[in-house]
């Protein structure tokens, strides 16, 4: 388990750095440092928030006010009822509940076949582990826009085109996932195996009573990450998806922004993308925790 | 065991005597008066419903009719009743599925991988930018034999011959128009008013233009008002260039003519707006201003902004009652006036399951006087046909914008040389940004060099090097 020794949260100098210096000086000099720290982080926050905190204002602003120049920060009024006028115009509920069904389905799909992936190339040994594990990785190296045509004909020809299943099956195989549970799964000692094995645990028995309760932070770390990602992902589903119905939120988003050339209603375009952004809120809020762990065990750990 | 025979089976005697009466028959056929097809005419008895339908197509046929389109739901819902109608009246078996919105950008993503991947839509919507693109890809179904054997209304003296030139690649029709744009100068009359006498007259020319616009210049930073707002880009160029009397290629597109000192000329114009005179705003002003294109216009700080006309009517209402304003034309020079924009077109994709369908609602829709006067109307692209081309303007303009029609439809008709696209025209664009980007976004001066560079590397693109 990785502990962070006392001595380096407190701060204490190295030998050599701070000798000589007294414990008034090392103090302030501590404080200093943290407050430039601080003040680092802070405007790396304020420069990340800003855009996210002028789009949740510009949600409740009126159409007037978007374009008032100067711009002003605040809205007169907060109009609540942007949020029902786009309701209205656009079926929110049919984009949202497309969205979830492909990000929901997809995200346990990865979960499950990245885990089972990554338990094949970190806990089995079998002859060219290796070597499929570097071929399945330098798949993340094509870029989409190369397989973008023969992935469209393989649709075509399944008969998934204009369906979810296009969004959702082609990305139930990351290799991203599988390298980052191979990474974790690597970390776990060794010794639970092989005391499950002497219990006649068999592979799934141990990949799913022994393994995968460890597993839990980076879970969540690929469950958050692939949610995101097809949660937003845009270009692939505007591709296969012609129906209004099966239209997902970033598609609804762009399509309500084309509504009316030149008069673009961007309060209520950002009404809704307030309301697209709002799961992704929640599940980070959710899985916060085991997220950070679990990029930091994975990242740590995976050289071991 | 003989086999026995069935009255279905033929012997080779039956046979021999099948072929000779066939023969006969065809021969008898062939030596008849030319005229309709005997089978031609018992199809138009039994499938025409209308004039509207070709008889190339099944009345029963059944299936999805599917259409795609870059224009957003406001635009694209004046074609909706229309295509809705033509189907439940003629194919009341066919579903249609139309898919607009599609931004532009992606739209010719989505577009070429449908069509490569085998499931295109069966009608689509296509620019003249792209207008040679597909054809020279075999991405559209030319609709040559179709206006051949079934003409639209008014075909083909009533279409306006630009845009047919434009829709035709080799010698083949790939697209109908379904509307076309001129350019013009909106002018802010508050601002204009006391240095320009509105309307302007006819030949007023580009050093005009730039002399009103240094003197409508005003201000500074934030308060600052520009006396005109010329977007730049390879189009911009080639109308100050074509009136002075040079073109940017050669007439085939296989050649750059970048290197002209007229060419040279009408960019350092242009750069003198931007950077010399500061009348016309850089992309930078435009940002820090947080606002663009026809939304600055709109906001009262442009004298003179030049934009095409289907923006009229709804600059018309973002600017309500808050100024007089008025349109003028494109300024004139030694060579014309090049005011003449070009449009969009409806076409056929490589691989349409029914084509003929396609082009029979094509020609509905697009060639149809009950029905053109409406997509004018409330889109302000000039219908296609010439006689209705004045639609395009919004109603009562005459007596709202006195020479509106003047200086946008009769001028810009008037010399109707547009600027032809070509098929390596995507490629092309990012050398221009490559040599013109520093130019006339970031202001630096060495016009000339650049100007060889690109006249360079485009000659090396279409094989002139």
């Amino acid at each position: 388990m990785n502990t962070i020794s006392t001595e380096a949260v407190q701060g204490r100098p190295a030998a050599g750095l701070g000798a000589g210096t007294s414990p008034m000086g090392t103090e302030r000099s501590r404080l200093l440092g943290n407050l430039g720290s601080w003040g680092l982080l802070s405007l790396g926050g304020i420069i990340m928030l800003v855009p996210f905190l002028w789009m949740v204002l510009m949600s409740f602003k009126s159409l007037d006010e978007v374009y008032t120049f100067p711009p002003q920060i605040l809205p007169n009024q907060f109009l609540f009822s942007n949020y029902a006028e786009v309701w209205d115009q656009v079926p929110v509920a049919r984009f949202f509940s497309n969205s979830a069904t492909v990000a929901i389905s997809a995200t346990l799909g990865v979960l499950l076949t990245s885990s089972l992936g990554g338990y094949s190339f970190a806990r089995i040994d079998y002859p060219g582990r290796n070597t499929i594990f570097l071929l399945y990785l330098s798949t993340m190296m094509i870029p989409f826009a190369v397989i973008m045509i023969p992935l469209f004909v393989q649709m075509r020809m399944l008969g998934w085109i204009n369906s979810l299943y296009a969004l959702i099956v082609p990305g139930l195989f990351s290799a991203w996932g599988t390298f980052l549970m191979r990474q974790f799964m690597m970390g776990i000692p060794k010794e639970l195996e092989e005391a499950a094995e002497i219990d006649g645990c068999g592979h799934f028995r141990i990949y799913s009573t022994i393994i995968m309760p460890l597993c839990k932070p980076v879970l969540a770390t690929l469950a958050i990450f692939t949610f995101m990602g097809f949660w937003n992902d845009f270009l692939w589903p505007l591709i296969v998806i012609s129906s209004r119905d099966l239209k997902t939120l970033p598609l609804g988003l762009a399509g309500f922004q084309q509504k009316v050339a030149l008069n673009t209603p961007w309060h209520l375009v950002m009404a809704l993308a307030v309301v697209s952004v709002l799961p992704i809120l929640l599940i980070f809020i959710i899985g916060q925790k085991y997220y950070v762990r679990g990029i930091v065990t994975s990242g740590l750990k995976g050289a071991a | 065991m003989k086999e026995r025979k069935t009255g279905l089976q033929m012997t080779r005697r039956d046979w021999l005597r099948f072929m000779g009466v066939s023969g006969f028959a065809a021969g008898l056929a062939a030596c008849a008066p030319p005229g309709a097809a005997p089978a031609e005419e018992a199809a138009d008895a039994e499938v025409l419903v209308d004039r509207w339908t070709t008889g190339l197509v099944d009345p029963d046929i059944s299936g999805t009719f599917r259409i795609i389109s870059w224009e957003g739901e406001g635009e694209i819902d004046k074609f909706i009743p229309f295509i809705e109608g033509f189907f439940e009246e003629r194919y009341p078996n066919m579903e249609v599925e139309i898919e607009s919105g599609v931004p532009w950008g992606d739209y010719w993503t989505k577009l070429p991988t449908q069509i490569a991947g085998g499931d295109p839509p069966d009608l689509a919507w296509q620019h003249q930018s792209r207008g040679w693109v597909y054809p020279d890809k075999g991405w559209s179904h030319s609709m040559q034999q179709y206006v051949e054997s079934h003409p639209p209304d008014g075909w083909p003296d009533d279409w306006e011959p630009k845009m047919i030139e434009m829709s035709t690649y080799k010698g083949e029709l790939h697209s109908l128009p379904y509307g076309w744009v001129t350019w013009g100068l909106f002018v802010n009359r508050e601002i204009t008013d006391s240095i320009q006498e509105y309307p302007f007259p006819d030949d007023w020319t580009w050093q005009d233009l730039r002399e009103i616009a240094k003197e409508a210049t005003s201000g500074e930073g934030m308060d600052k008002i520009y006396g005109c707002r010329i977007p730049i880009f390879d189009k911009t160029l080639w109308a100050v260039s074509m009136t002075w009397g040079a073109d940017l290629f050669d007439t085939e597109r296989t050649r750059g003519n970048f290197d002209d000192p007229i060419v040279e000329e009408a960019a350092k114009y242009l750069w003198d707006l931007r950077w010399t005179d500061g009348s016309s705003p850089t992309p930078g002003d435009e940002q820090a201003m947080g606002l663009g294109g026809e939304f600055l216009f709109a906001s009262g700080r442009i004298g003179m902004h030049m934009g095409i006309s289907d923006i009229a009517a709804r600059l018309d209402n973002a600017i309500g009652d808050k100024f007089p304003w008025g349109i003028a034309p494109i300024p004139t020079g030694p060579n014309g006036r090049f005011g003449y924009e070009g449009g969009a077109q409806w076409m056929i994709p490589a691989g349409s399951k029914f084509p003929e369908l396609a082009y029979e609602l094509t020609r509905y829709v697009l060639s149809n006087e009950d029905i053109l006067p409406t997509l004018g109307i409330e889109g302000s692209l000039y219908p296609p046909r010439l006689s209705l081309a004045e639609y395009g303007l919004p109603k009562g303009w005459e007596e709202k914008i006195p020479n509106a029609k003047h200086a946008l439809l009769t001028l810009g008709l008037e010399q109707p040389t547009y600027y032809q696209y070509f098929t390596k025209y995507q490629e092309w664009s990012a050398l221009w940004s490559k040599w013109m980007d520093p130019i006339f976004v970031e202001g630096k001066d060495n016009i000339k060099e650049a100007l060889v560079g690109l006249n360079n590397e485009t000659n090396e693109l279409l094989g002139a090097a």
